[in-house]
């Protein structure tokens, strides 16, 4: 059962007709993938030289390129076109099903594989566990509250409710066969609109039974959909999300559950109706990811009437809205239409409604000039979608923010072990003609792992320290937080005693603390680059204590830190953020004006105390563990070069080396790579920094 | 005569149906209100408009600001979009109108604006009698209005109706099948009558009475009609005198609260065991300005475009 293969013919024709712009906007990724196919050919060469543990580290870089996969998640309102709109980025017009009703629960990944790449086309179905089960029916998104919706307050509740529903009808309909299924994968290697309509289509509880549809959507947690995909020039997952805001709920607790794991995030907006409460809501979930990897897609600007005259105004209402609640202002906006996109993928651009072909002429007098004449219709309209602009924003982001760091880091690394694969031979030359090392190998592996031990203890604790040094700030604006907010409510009641319902914005703490947030990520960066470039010190020094001139050739550059993660939790919701509902009836509860000051101190600190327990303990950890998996991997690779330099060939061994050439054919091989990761370094950093600029 | 006079005789004036429009915000509303009185009061646009609510009443053209403290003050602006949010509670505007003859109408702000808080005019529900809920058809009934009509539908008597606004962006008739049907089981029992609606459509048959009818503009303004109607109905009935000649008259000798409890006989608690208000049904017994007779519900549509509202 679980392991179910098929091979198929592909599935359907995709496009009808070649559009010649479709990669248009993905020009930049096209060179990323050509560096990163490039590294992958050197590493595999260098492989193949590579002393046996330095032989390790190279298999490990080679897994880090192959393993590359910007995952973009496409969120918004239901029915705003998410799907429609992810199927035009895969480029094949009716890929995943939708419906003018919502239509999935579940989030699907699409893994796109670039032609240089090719994978097996397959599909793999996760079903719900216990685990899953739970968590959706406890850890509650609170959108709702975030967005003022009416009723908030007893969300969770009916939430659970739905969610219970859902599982007892899939239970009732599985019969036995549902204890079974939990936590099962199914694998199938190919996948159709059957197939998909079965497993992810949750359809509806009305209109025709249909025996196979949605057999199986109400209790899946994921599906994943590898296949080929000609315009990607690297590695793509795009992820299509139910959608926030449907009656059913629990399509918007799924998707909010997917947020935690997302870099890149497009919100979908619908033309007609721009940035609601709830949009608003979702945006500030995501509040805490860099602004600039929020892309806001507003779609079907091919129902407006007049496209020219009200995107701009579409446009001027979304900045203000974003200004006057402090959310992320410098968010890049694009206009599409995902409509239009599949038309013109499906070559079919003919059959437009009116109003849909109305728009499209409308927008092609401002967004097409002289230049555009040569093309065709259809491409037309694929440069009208908008597609190629989303592409762009979405290629510099994986750029910046995944691409260049992989490559330079991968490079770096390669060029280490290059180099001190040369150095090893050297050393071992050296050790032939006499040597001039002033300590044994064996001390030197010794005396490496030391300075190793000490490295990293000494960096645990400074990150200890930066830690405990961000907790007391992070208390101290907590409690300024809860003291200033108790003096305001104090002015309140005196003012106009507690018939007036009082509300602080909780803005000032989320500031404080994404502040203190700031200077402990900095600080975290400033020790690591300190203590790493220490280590880098240490370790080339040993290098040259041990093998003297021989390994001055070795290219080291300190490890490089990731970037840290966001802080995610601070756009978590707590009581203050929503003074309708829940806090009105708080506030009537409360009776006796001294009761005030005690309670809210009580509520503020319980309300506060996960968000706090969130930045303070979960997010700081996940900043250690990257730090110090960085400094740890730094040392691995070294001790792996250690132990190939010091593993020596008898000295018969190198007499025969020598006199088969091998050796020489083996440094010059090393010395032409290591040229070759120099020059594919100095590409990149020219080509990071022409795109900074 | 001053916006105080008008306010004067308003209050003496016959308590007609109050009929609000309510939904989120681009759901259609002011389109859809516009089309009803037959010309463009309400300021149509893309993006969300802010304008507290408008109470429109038939009467000589002018308009009236209603402030947070209770005070009044004419308000000359040409255009209802000028009217400042803050501070202002109401706007209370008369024209002339045909359907005015019928009801008071009221475009409530529309909901999941983030720049608005829709505190500000629930207070103004009290005041209503039957709700027409604009939802737009491409994103029907979403958790954010059916949270927001569970909330507010308890103090409206009804009956009240579901609208679905742009109903052609919905691209063929399955799709248009399939979406009322989502909206019968989902909204079915929260309205006596979900009325889909090509807006554009209906606003540009004009003349064209095929037109008119199949962008659902005809249906619609039945419904509303036989709706007034059962309403007048039901408060004639309520006082046992069948041959009350008109509402306003009878209005006149009717305590408000009476009027209330009869025109919840036509709520949807009432739905189960009443007969449903469908136009058909509606014969008038006798000559009654209030009452249409068949070929007026015909005409209605095209009066309600062509007349009135000189500005």
């Amino acid at each position: 059962m679980n392991m179910q293969i098929r091979q198929e013919s592909k599935p359907e024709v995709r496009t009808s007709r070649r559009i010649s712009n479709l990669r248009t906007g993905l020009e930049g990724l096209g060179q990323l993938g050509r560096d990163l196919d490039e590294l992958d050919h050197l590493l595999a060469q260098l492989s193949q030289v590579a002393g046996k543990n330095s032989a390790k580290t190279v298999e490990r870089l080679r897994k880090d390129v192959a393993g590359f996969e910007p995952t973009i998640t496409v969120l918004g309102q239901v029915k705003s076109g998410k799907t429609t709109l992810v199927n035009a980025m895969a480029g094949w017009a009716d890929l995943l099903p939708s419906d003018v009703n919502p239509w999935t629960s579940v989030v699907t990944s699409l893994h796109l594989k670039p032609a240089s790449r090719p994978a097996e086309t397959g599909a793999s179905f996760q079903f719900m566990t216990e685990d899953n089960w739970d968590r959706l029916l406890n850890q509650g998104g609170r959108i709702g509250e975030m967005a003022s919706r009416a009723g908030a307050e007893s969300e969770l509740a009916k939430i659970g409710e739905q969610i219970e529903k859902v599982r007892a009808k899939a239970q009732k309909r599985l019969g036995k066969k549902f204890d079974l299924l939990l936590g099962e994968t199914h694998n199938y290697g190919y996948f159709d609109k059957n197939l998909l309509e079965r497993y992810i289509v949750l359809g509806d509880d009305f209109g025709e039974e249909d025996s196979e549809q949605g057999r199986f959507a109400d209790i899946l947690s994921s599906a994943d959909l590898t296949l080929n995909c000609d315009t990607v020039p690297v590695p793509l997952c795009l992820r299509d999300t139910p959608g926030v805001n449907d009656t059913f709920m629990m399509r918007e607790q799924v998707t909010i559950q997917a947020l935690r794991s997302s870099k890149i995030c497009v919100v979908v907006l619908s033309a007609g109706q721009a940035l609601t409460s709830v949009d608003m809501g979702l945006i500030r979930l995501i509040s805490n990811l860099k602004s600039r990897n929020v892309l806001i897609f507003v779609n079907r600007i091919d129902e407006l009437p007049d496209p020219a005259n009200q995107v701009p105004e579409i446009e001027a209402s979304i900045r203000q809205t974003l200004h006057n609640k402090q959310g992320p202002e410098d968010a890049e906006i694009l206009f599409g239409s995902a409509y239009w996109a599949n038309k013109a993928l499906s070559g079919n651009i003919e059959g437009m409604p009116e109003v849909a072909s109305k728009a499209l002429f409308d927008w092609a007098e401002i967004a097409l000039d002289q230049q555009h004449g040569q093309m065709q219709p259809h491409e037309m309209v694929w440069k009208l979608s908008g597609m190629g602009h989303l592409y762009r924003a979405l290629s510099e982001r994986v750029i910046e923010e995944q691409g260049q760091q992989l490559l330079q880091k991968t490079t770096n690394a390669a060029l280490t072990a290059a180099t001190s694969e040369l150095a090893a031979g050297m050393v071992q030359i050296g050790a032939k003609q006499g040597g001039n090392a002033n300590l044994s190998t064996y001390d030197a592996l010794k005396e490496f792992r030391s300075i190793a031990a000490f490295h990293q203890q000494a960096f645990a604790e400074e990150l200890d320290a930066a830690i405990a040094d961000y907790h007391t700030r992070a208390d101290r604006a907590h409690a300024k937080f809860i003291d200033r907010a108790l003096r305001s409510l104090l002015t309140h009641l005196e003012n106009y005693g507690k018939d007036i319902v009082w509300d602080y914005d909780p803005v000032g703490l989320r500031m404080l603390l994404r502040t203190a947030y700031s200077a402990f990520s900095a600080r975290v960066r400033s020790l690591a680059q300190a203590r790493f470039e220490a280590a880098m010190t240490d370790v080339a020094m040993l290098y040259a204590n041990t093998y003297g001139h021989a390994v001055e050739g070795i290219k080291m550059e300190p490890p490089a830190l990731p970037d840290l993660p966001a802080p995610i939790a601070l756009g978590q919701t707590i009581a203050l953020d929503f003074n309708d509902g829940w806090w009105i009836s708080w506030w009537n509860r409360i009776r006796g004006f001294n009761a005030f000051s005690k309670r809210f101190q009580n509520l503020i600190a319980r309300e506060t105390e996960d968000f706090m327990l969130q930045s303070k303990g979960i997010q700081t950890e996940q900043v250690r563990a990257l730090a110090t998996t960085c400094l740890r991997e730094f040392f691995e690779q070294h001790d792996e070069i250690m132990q190939d330099i010091s593993a020596a060939p008898q000295s018969a061994d190198i007499e025969k080396l020598f006199q088969s050439g091998e050796e020489g054919q083996k440094r010059a091989q090393l010395d032409a790579l290591t040229t070759q990761f120099d020059a594919l370094l100095q590409s990149t950093m020219v080509e990071a920094g022409g795109s900074s600029q | 005569m001053t916006a105080q006079d008008v306010e004067i005789v308003a209050q003496r004036a016959p308590r007609k149906p109050r009929i609000a429009l309510m939904g989120e915000f681009s759901a259609g509303k002011s389109t859809l209100m516009n089309l009803l009185l037959g010309c463009d009061p309400m300021p149509v646009r893309i993006t969300a408009t802010r304008v507290p609510p408008v109470w429109v009443r038939h009467g000589p053209r002018g308009a009236t600001l209603v402030r947070d403290d209770g005070t009044e003050a004419a308000f000359d602006g040409a255009d209802i979009s000028e009217a400042p949010m803050t501070g202002c509670e109401l706007i209370r505007f008369s024209m002339d109108s045909d359907i005015l003859n019928l009801c008071d109408l009221i475009d409530i702000p529309g909901i999941s604006d983030p720049n608005l808080k829709h505190e500000t005019w629930l207070s103004l529900m009290e005041e209503v009698d039957c709700v027409i809920w604009c939802t737009h058809a491409t994103q029907a009934w979403r958790q954010s209005e059916a949270a927001l009509w569970e909330q507010v539908s308890q103090q409206i008597k009804g009956p009240n109706h579901l609208v679905v606004t742009q109903f052609d962006k919905l691209r063929s008739e399955r799709d248009q099948a399939r979406v009322l049907a989502r909206l019968e089981a989902e909204a079915g029992d929260a309205f006596d009558a979900i009325v889909p609606i090509a807006t554009l459509e209906a606003i540009n048959a004009g003349m064209d009475e095929t037109a008119w009818r199949n962008s659902g503009g005809a249906a619609l303004i039945e419904r509303m009609v036989a709706m007034l109607v059962g309403v007048a109905e039901a408060v004639a009935t309520a006082q046992e005198d069948v041959n009350a000649p008109a509402v306003e008259e009878k209005q006149d000798h009717a305590p408000e609260a009476e009027t209330r409890v009869a025109a919840s006989s036509n709520a949807p608690c009432a739905k189960d065991d009443g007969p449903k208000v469908v136009p058909r049904r509606v014969r008038p017994k006798s000559p009654n300005p209030v009452r249409p007779s068949s070929e007026e519900l015909q005409d209605m549509p095209l009066r309600a475009l062509g007349g009135g509202g000189d500005i």
